[in-house]
């Protein structure tokens, strides 16, 4: 008799590979046309002021195509994603340049081109504020009372004491740029009115975002909404909140026009006008003893959320959770804010906040070394959160605590401390040539972080996700998840895990485009799929098979065996579905208010390290290689997991050395592929990921996320390296040649 | 007024002629003329790649292409790498190596790799990386493209 091999662990091939390299999978621009309409977005040319009105040139025969303001819409004119801040449409006031005021919907392109032209926004200026410090002052106020969506104060022991008793108190004030997604699919809906509904495709992460999102906008039950995600081609938060604004727009064209309308954003249009990474400000007041043991840490992070909350709200509460990074300190203050400019509103960006803060504290710690005379590594070895340490929130880790161990792990895989020698004797002998200045140098510098599991404290609880299995004629098994295939090999796993709780081959369990009539919500991506979606697919697939072997009243270890009983219990009429939701492990404490407790139910642990050379005529840096280290509990598909981390370290590359989004007056001016550089092949290093799994208690599989993780570890640990090749401590990603050529030549004049 | 002249070329082979402008992007014919969407459009401007086909048996960007340069030109794009749903070796190596991940940079890779394999171009990670710097990708960091093609090249 055959049982089944567990098909987690294992490499099993994307199951839409084939369509993806055949090139018939099917985005939302490759739907067939068949008479859809064009969709077009009237936008305000001004950063803030208010709304007079639209003027519409009479010279155009209006009556070709269909104008949409927010008069027209029959709900609510509102984006809901955290707050209820945003409007679909602008009402009275303009927030950022780029803001949507009107939308058009012509039967062909030529005349929705004329009809965009032939239409003006009419607005009366206010002054515009820009940067953090701006609106921390609150002369203008943009939102609320004082221009902050949010705030976070987080409070373990007492760090003001601490640091008035500490032997040295070390100061830092770090900087992180906005980051474009730069996903390689621009945004696009298609929206088609149904008779009494309607149903929208597009590429995004959150379906149900939108149904709810719709039901509002349009004033219908939400059962008369339908949305299918399609295969999206990136998103990497991009295609999280921000979609909930666009497939709004479509859904009230094609309400207006009765008929099918895509809305696709051309690629500059993508650039100039979704969300970006919230850039932000983070000043560290760090206390030691002499010998280096961390007694005090202030963090005060003000993070720029642009014109409206969108997910502001909870960026910052893990931002805040995180900003204290994998550090064992009994006396923590960290003060978060995000607050309102007219930029475009920032958004979810891979990570979700916590890399701005693990740059920040893990910069200022490798920089605190210096300046303390402790060797980095010691630094770290010393106040690293142990077994049963607590973070900031007070959670105690237990012995989910691989900071130690992947720390090692990573200097012995990337031969660290013998480079860094080397490295050295690189530089001091460009040091003493002739000319030295213009001789490259050579360094290497690494960062340890983790990243909570799942969503933040009550967020998990509040999404209440769900997932199905569902027994089909032919005895093949169908997972039913709302997560969508963005690249990241969901559908496959979603595969693999339901087949490891069912106990059959990961062939008879089918997964499908989801849509949200027949998919349970399983709420948003956020590193999420592998752990939190995994762990209710084993548990509702262990429930399956209890329930067909109890209806045979036999046990079925035989996968063909199985298989056949299921088709045949199916052929009877049987229904057979099980359904699964999340509740959160009931030893698991939050304090939303004070942020307070079990933060997370598992945490993943990371070392990533990276050495670089810099060139000193021209201070470009190239990365000469990268190995991040990783203990996500538990591996599901070895390939995709490499796979993650391989990009996410390039994206971490591309923020921290290249990606500089240029403002002006509120607009990105380098909104396009040439100008807004994001790594090439050329720019990249050979990327190395080594993974740990020990497994969490609080999956039944074990494992954590990943998805986010490995784009926090390069910012930091490039700084890190430039500081052990040059003698210089950038305090700002991204750090450009701009920046680091006139340090350097500063440096000389000292 | 109509500046449309017919342009006559083969696509995979077949011939097509086109109606168009002069000046119509060949992304454009491929795309929504001729239905063949593997070819994708990622910025329209000749930066990323996505839509990188082979004509003459060069790499080209087909947002860059004017349908006029066609006129007896060979085109080539993704659909015609596999033989009905089988895959070909290239495409296989892709599938086995992991070097799709959502997938939009794919056909243009697949099309600037098989150009450059076609022509005999070296296939060490330098040579590679060097071939690829006009193909965005922002899924993989390239580390598993490079390995699908050299698995591939390594089968020839
Ligand atoms: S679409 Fe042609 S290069 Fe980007
Ligand atoms: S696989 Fe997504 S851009 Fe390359």
């Amino acid at each position: 008799m055959k049982t089944t091999e567990s098909a987690l662990g294992k490499s099993v091939l994307r199951r839409e590979g084939a369509a993806k390299l055949r090139g018939d999978a099917q985005f939302i621009d490759d739907l067939p046309r068949d008479g859809a309409w064009f969709a077009g977005t009237v936008r305000a040319k001004v950063p803030h002021a208010r709304l007079l009105g639209v003027r519409r040139d009479e010279r155009f025969d209006w009556d070709r195509v269909v104008l949409i303001t927010a008069a027209d819409i029959p709900g609510e004119n509102v984006v809901p994603v955290v707050l209820r801040d945003q409007p679909s449409l602008a009402e009275d006031f303009i927030r950022y340049h780029g803001q949507p005021v009107a939308l058009v919907a012509a039967p062909d392109q030529e005349t929705l081109a004329l009809a965009l032209e032939s239409i003006s926004v009419l607005t009366s200026p206010l002054p515009p504020v820009f940067d953090i410090d701006e609106s921390l002052e609150a002369k203008t106020i943009i939102f609320g009372e004082d221009n902050v969506f949010r705030t976070v104060e987080i409070n373990k022991g007492d760090a003001t004491a601490a640091l008035q008793t500490a032997d040295v108190v070390i100061e830092g004030e770090h900087h992180t740029g906005a980051q474009e997604h730069a996903y390689l699919e621009p945004q696009g809906m298609q929206a088609e009115w149904t008779g009494d509904g309607i149903t929208i495709r597009g590429s995004m992460q959150c379906p149900y975002y939108l149904v709810k999102a719709v039901a509002e906008l349009l004033d219908l039950p939400q059962e008369k909404i339908l949305v299918i995600p399609h295969l999206t081609g990136g998103a990497f938060g991009g295609k999280d909140d921000f979609p909930t604004m666009l497939g709004g727009h479509a859904a009230l064209l094609a309400w207006k026009t009765r008929k099918t309308v895509r809305l696709i954003y051309e690629r500059g249009e993508d650039m100039r006008f979704t969300s970006k990474r919230h850039p932000a400000r983070i000043r560290h007041r760090t206390g030691f003893t002499h010998d280096g043991q961390l007694v005090g840490m202030q963090v005060e992070m003000v993070l720029n959320g642009g014109a409206y909350g969108t997910m502001s709200p909870l960026v910052i509460s893990r931002a805040a959770i995180h900003a204290a990074g994998p550090y064992q300190c009994d006396n923590i203050h960290i003060s978060a804010r995000v607050v309102a400019t007219n930029h475009p509103p920032s958004g979810a960006f891979r990570g979700f906040g916590a890399p701005q803060a693990l740059f920040a504290v893990d910069a200022h710690l490798d920089y605190c070394a210096s300046q303390l005379g402790v060797d980095p590594l010691e630094l770290r070895r010393k106040n690293l959160i142990r077994r049963n340490g607590t973070q900031a929130t007070g959670q105690n880790v237990g012995d989910d605590a691989s900071a130690g161990e992947v720390l090692e792990r990573a200097l012995q895989e990337s031969d660290f401390v013998a480079r860094r020698e080397a490295y050295a004797e690189f530089n001091r002998e460009a040091e003493s040539r002739r000319g030295a200045d213009r001789f490259p140098r050579r360094g290497i510098g690494l960062s340890l972080f983790m990243h909570g599991t799942g969503l933040s404290g009550y967020e998990e609880v509040f999404f209440h996700s769900g997932v199905a299995l569902h027994g089909n004629a032919d005895g093949s098994i169908t997972a039913l998840t709302s997560q969508v295939e963005v690249g990241q090999g969901t559908r496959t796993i979603v595969a693999q895990l339901a087949a490891e709780g069912l106990g059959i081959p990961v062939e008879y369990v089918l997964t499908e485009q989801p849509d949200t009539n027949q998919h349970p919500d399983s709420g948003p991506m956020a590193s999420r799929t592998a752990t939190i979606i995994g762990g209710l697919l084993i548990t509702a697939g262990k429930r399956f098979r209890a329930e067909v072997e109890r209806r045979q009243g036999s046990l079925l270890p035989d996968p063909l065996v199985f298989r056949a009983t299921v088709a045949k219990l199916v052929a009877g009429g049987e229904r057979l579905e099980v359904r699964e939701h999340y509740s959160p492990p009931p030893e698991m404490r939050w304090d939303e208010e004070k942020h307070q407790g079990d933060a997370y139910p598992a945490y993943t642990w990371s070392c990533c390290v990276a050495a670089l050379e810099v060139d000193t005529l021209t201070g470009e840096v190239a990365v000469l290689d990268v190995t991040a280290v990783q203990d996500v509990g538990k591996v599901v598909n070895p390939m995709f997991a490499a796979g993650q981390v391989q990009g996410g370290v390039a994206q971490g590359l591309g923020w921290a050395l290249l990606e500089n989004v240029v403002w002006k007056n509120g607009v990105m001016q380098n909104a396009n592929l040439a100008d807004y550089s994001i790594p090439t092949a050329m720019d990249l290093p050979p990327i190395r990921a080594v993974f740990l799994e020990h497994p969490q208690h609080r999956a039944p599989h074990g494992a954590k996320g990943l998805g986010e993780l490995p784009m926090e570890g390069p910012a930091p640990a490039v700084v890190n390296a430039l500081r052990s090749a040059l003698g210089i401590h950038f305090r700002r990603v991204p750090v450009t040649p701009e920046i680091i050529l006139p340090a350097w030549e500063a440096r000389n004049l000292e | 007024m109509n500046n449309d002249h017919v342009f006559r070329f083969h696509v995979n082979g077949h011939p097509v002629e086109a109606q168009a402008p002069p000046m119509q992007r060949l992304l454009d014919v491929l795309r929504d003329t001729l239905l063949l969407t593997g070819t994708k459009n990622g910025c329209g401007r000749g930066n990323c790649g996505a839509c990188t086909v082979i004509v003459n048996g060069q790499a080209v960007s087909a947002c860059l292409t004017p349908v006029v340069q066609l006129e007896g030109a060979d085109v080539q794009t993704v659909e015609n790498l596999s033989d009905h749903d089988c895959l070909n070796s290239l495409q296989q190596s892709f599938l086995e190596c992991g070097g799709t991940q959502c997938g939009s940079c794919t056909p243009g890779i697949l099309m600037a790799a098989t150009a450059h394999l076609r022509r005999g171009g070296g296939t060490n990670t330098e040579e590679l990386r060097e071939m690829l710097a006009g193909n965005l990708c922002r899924c993989t960091g390239y580390i598993k493209i490079i390995e699908s093609m050299q698995q591939a090249a390594a089968a020839k």
